[in-house]
C-alpha cells in the first residue's frame, strides 16, 4: 500500500506534510525557537524577521513557536475526536449490520436523527453549555461526527456477513461477537480508514473554527484557530498574524483530503469503464 | 451406542411463496468408526441435512424432529452448548476451500483461532506447535511457511487440506464432510481423498460423507443412503445400494453414471 501511495507525487507531498506536521507536534520542543506563552513586549507586533521567523502577536509572542505547539493541540483534537467517532460509528454499525431487523430500523433511524442536526450549531451549544476545554472538545466533535462510520460499516458488513469464510467461522463455534470482531470489522475497515483520514481534515477546521470564535482552545494555550482569532483585529497592521495559521490549517487539512482521496483509489478499486 | 442418530429430521422454510420442505422426515444413524455416505442431486438437500444437525440454518428456517449425538438430543441444547460441539465434537468441511477462509488473516492465525475456541489454556500456550503439527499431517510440504501465508497464496488443494486440518485439530468424533472435493481438479481430488482414507484409517473417526459423486462415495463410503427432494430414498451397505439397487430412482441415478462412463 505504502507502494501504491508514493506513485502519485501529489500524494507523496501530502504525506510528506503531515509527518513534518507530526513531527512538528511530538518535537515541539525541539523545534520552537520560543516559549510560545512567552511575552516579550519589546516585539509587539513585529513583522516576519530573522529573530521570528514568522513574527509576533500582539503580546510579543513567536507566532512560529505558537503555530509548532499549536500543531500538537490541533493535530491531537483531530485524532481522539476521529477516533471517538470512528469507535460509536463501527459499535453502532456493525451491529445494526449483523443483526439486521428491528435492531437495525431502530440504529439507523437514530442515526438519520442525529443527522438533522447542525452539527456546528450544536457543537456551539454544548460548547457554551459546558467550559471549553480541549477535551470537552474532542468528545463533542467525536459524539457528533460517527454516523458517516456508522453507514459505512452497516454496509460492508450487510454484505461480508453472507460470506462463506463468515459460515465457517460459526460452524468451528464461533460466537456472534466473536466474528463481529475478529472477522466482519477486520474486513470492512477499508472504507473506515478513507473516513477517518477525511474526518481528521474535518475535526482539524471544526477545531480552528471553534477556536477562532473564542469557545475553543483558550489563550494562553496556542491552537491555530486562535492565533487567528487574535489576528483578525489586527488584519490591517499585522498580515502574518492571519496568513501563517492559515496556511497552515489549510495545507494541513488539504494534505489530509488528498491522503484519504488516495487511499479511497488503494482501498476501494472501481470497474473502469 | 451411534455417534449419530438422526431421527425424522425436518428442516421447514417458511417463505412468502409457502412451505418449503427442504429437509422432510429424514432419519438415519452413523456408527463409531464408519463412513457414512449422502448422495443426491444438488438441491436434493443433502447440506441442509448436515447443517441441521448442529442447527446452523438461519431464520425463517423451522427445525425438527431429533439429533441423537452420543446419546444426547442436541436440537434440544442451547446454543451455548452447541457453539461448544460446533468445531470440537463435530466439524465440517465445505466444498469451497477458496472462500472458507478469511482473506485478511494468515493460515496460523485462523488455525490457531480454532484451538482458542475450544481447548484448555495449557493447550492455547502451544497453539502455534498444535498448529504446526497438524499440518504436517495432511501432509503440507513446508508447515511453517503455510503458517504465515495468507489464503491467495495457496492453491485450492493446499487450501483443502488447511480446512481438513482445521476440522481435524480438536479431534472431533464426528467429522461432516460436504463435497470436499468437487472444487478440485481431477488430480488434485485424488490427493485428497488418499489423505482422506490415511485419517480414516488412522483417527477412527465416524464421517458423514456428503457427495452428488457416485464414484466417490464407492470409494469412501461403509453405508449410503439417497437423497431425493428431501427425503431418503434408499438406505443400505455400500454394495447393496450400488451392485442392486431396489428404488427407481437408486436406479436411474446409476444409469446416469454409466451413461457418462
Amino acid at each position: 500500500m505504502m507502494r501504491e501511495l508514493a506513485k502519485n507525487k501529489i500524494t507523496l507531498a501530502s504525506a510528506v506534510f503531515i509527518l513534518i506536521m507530526l513531527i512538528f507536534a511530538l518535537f515541539a520542543p525541539l523545534i520552537a525557537t520560543y516559549d510560545p506563552t512567552r511575552v516579550d513586549t519589546k516585539f509587539i507586533l513585529s513583522p516576519p524577521s530573522s529573530q521570528h521567523i514568522f513574527g509576533t502577536d500582539t503580546l510579543g509572542r513567536d507566532i512560529f513557536s505558537r503555530i509548532v505547539y499549536g500543531a500538537r493541540i490541533s493535530l491531537s483534537i483531530g485524532f481522539i475526536a476521529v477516533g471517538i467517532a470512528v469507535l460509536i460509528g463501527i459499535f453502532f454499525g456493525s451491529i445494526a449490520g449483523y443483526y439486521g431487523g428491528k435492531i437495525d430500523s431502530i440504529i439507523m433511524r437514530f442515526v438519520d436523527i442525529m443527522l438533522c442536526f447542525p452539527t456546528l450549531f450544536l457543537i456551539l451549544a454544548v460548547i457554551a453549555f459546558l467550559e471549553p476545554s480541549i477535551f470537552n472538545i474532542m468528545i463533542v466533535i467525536g459524539i457528533t461526527n460517527w454516523m458517516g462510520v456508522a453507514r459505512l460499516i452497516r454496509a460492508e458488513i450487510l454484505t461480508l456477513k453472507e460470506r462463506d469464510f463468515v459460515a465457517c467461522a460459526r460452524v468451528m463455534g464461533a460466537s456472534d461477537m466473536w466474528i463481529i470482531l475478529r472477522h466482519l470489522i477486520p474486513n470492512a475497515i477499508g472504507p473506515v480508514l478513507v473516513s477517518a483520514t477525511l474526518g481528521i481534515g474535518g475535526a482539524i477546521l471544526i477545531e480552528s473554527a471553534l477556536s477562532f470564535l473564542g469557545i475553543g482552545v483558550q489563550p494562553p494555550t496556542p491552537s491555530w484557530g486562535n492565533i487567528l482569532m487574535d489576528g483578525k483585529s489586527t488584519l490591517g497592521v499585522a498580515w502574518w498574524l492571519t496568513i501563517f495559521p492559515g496556511l497552515f490549517i489549510l495545507f494541513t487539512v488539504l494534505s489530509y483530503n488528498l491522503l484519504g482521496s488516495a487511499l479511497r483509489d488503494i482501498l476501494e478499486p472501481r470497474l473502469k469503464n | 451406542m451411534d455417534t449419530l442418530k438422526i431421527n425424522n429430521l425436518k428442516t421447514y422454510f417458511h417463505t412468502k411463496e409457502g412451505l418449503v420442505k427442504a429437509v422432510d422426515g429424514v432419519s438415519f444413524n452413523i456408527k463409531k468408526g464408519e463412513v457414512f455416505g449422502l448422495v443426491g442431486e444438488s438441491g436434493s438437500g443433502k447440506t441442509l441435512t448436515a447443517l441441521s444437525t448442529l442447527k446452523l440454518v438461519p431464520a425463517p428456517a423451522e427445525i425438527g424432529g431429533e439429533v441423537f449425538f452420543n446419546g444426547a438430543d442436541i436440537l434440544k441444547m442451547s446454543e451455548a452448548y452447541l457453539r461448544g460441539i460446533r468445531g470440537s465434537k463435530i466439524a465440517i468441511v465445505f466444498q469451497e476451500p477458496s472462500t472458507s477462509l478469511d482473506p485478511v488473516f494468515t493460515i496460523g492465525y485462523q488455525m490457531m483461532e480454532a484451538i482458542y475456541a475450544h481447548r484448555s489454556p495449557e493447550d492455547r500456550s502451544r497453539a502455534r506447535k498444535i498448529v504446526l503439527g497438524y499440518l504436517e499431517r495432511v501432509h503440507m510440504p513446508d508447515p511453517a511457511r503455510i503458517f504465515h501465508n495468507y489464503p491467495h497464496q495457496l492453491s485450492g488443494g493446499t487450501k483443502q487440506r488447511v480446512m481438513i486440518a482445521m476440522a481435524l485439530i480438536n479431534s472431533p468424533e464426528l467429522l461432516i464432510l460436504d463435497e470436499p472435493t468437487t472444487a478440485l481438479d481431477v488430480t488434485i481430488q485424488a490427493q485428497i481423498l488418499d489423505l482422506l482414507d490415511e485419517i480414516i484409517e488412522k483417527e477412527k473417526l465416524s464421517i458423514l460423507f456428503i457427495s452428488h459423486d457416485l464414484g466417490i462415495i464407492a470409494r469412501m463410503c461403509d453405508r449410503v443412503a439417497v437423497m431425493y427432494k428431501g427425503r431418503l430414498v434408499e438406505m443400505g451397505d455400500k454394495a447393496d445400494i450400488l451392485n442392486d439397487p431396489k428404488e427407481p430412482y437408486t436406479r436411474s441415478l446409476l444409469e446416469s453414471v454409466k451413461a457418462l462412463a
